[in-house]
């Protein structure tokens, strides 16, 4: 479903598809799979998602929050003008590092 | 202009329904933000489904949208029992709550939306666009 790529310890997991209700069960578990290894950075490549509803937000908190526990932030790349006015309505972009290529 | 279409409570279900009223809107010359109107609408579908359905795909989701130059209109109402809605309506997780996980539908529905009522059993949610 999402494709995952690791260089080291650094890995970047990108969705194949929107972050939304219908899919976020499959999608934690990828995410949970990776917060199991020994990671030093864990980002999201969101250029495939056009949409992010507010289960897929709750999925993106849930990863942030395990990696607080590591030290560490969730990282987001590539973020749509609409995603990364989202983040910002909910305050998201103050706790997530985003990488924002625009 | 109308929209109507029933749906089975399946969370499978809403991609395909939205993509027919993104068409819906695009074919209407819609001139809102159809990010915020498509997300408004998965939110009360969501709602319908895992809350109002509880997940029974044998039960029966119904969307009614009605568009004119004033405004839009979005009616969802599920065969449930009825959820709690005013219980998380007024809920803002901007604050202390920023990084909790659950319970921001009906927030991101106030952030676009000029209007919504409940009614008073709680399995159909009306939500208005002015234009």
């Amino acid at each position: 479903m999402s494709e995952i790529s690791r260089n080291g310890q650094q890995v970047v997991v990108k969705p194949e598809q929107d972050i939304v209700a219908s899919m976020v069960e499959d999608f934690h578990k990828e995410l949970k799979g990776v917060l199991e290894e020994e990671i030093e950075s864990l980002t999201i490549d969101l250029a495939k998602v056009r949409m992010i509803d507010s289960m897929g937000l709750g999925v993106l908190i849930a990863t942030h929050n395990s990696l607080q526990k590591k030290g560490l932030s969730l990282e987001l790349a590539n973020p749509s003008e609409d995603i990364m006015k989202l983040l910002k309505t909910m305050r998201l972009d103050q706790h997530f590092v985003i990488n924002d290529a625009s | 202009m109308q929209f109507r279409e029933v749906i089975s409570a399946s969370l499978s279900t809403i991609d395909p329904l939205c993509k027919k009223v993104e068409h819906f809107l695009q074919d209407n010359e819609f001139e809102g933000d159809l990010f915020w109107v498509l997300l408004g609408i998965r939110e009360l579908l969501t709602n319908a489904v895992i809350h109002g359905s509880k997940l029974d795909a044998r039960k029966e989701v119904e969307i009614e949208l009605q568009l004119n130059r004033q405004r839009l209109m979005v009616q969802v109402t599920d065969r449930g029992e009825g959820f709690q809605w005013r219980e998380v309506v007024d809920r803002d997780l901007r604050g202390t709550h920023v990084l909790q996980e659950h319970g921001r539908g009906f927030f991101i529905i106030r952030q676009y939306f000029d209007e919504l009522r409940i009614n008073s059993k709680g399995n159909q949610v009306v939500i208005i666009k002015n234009l």
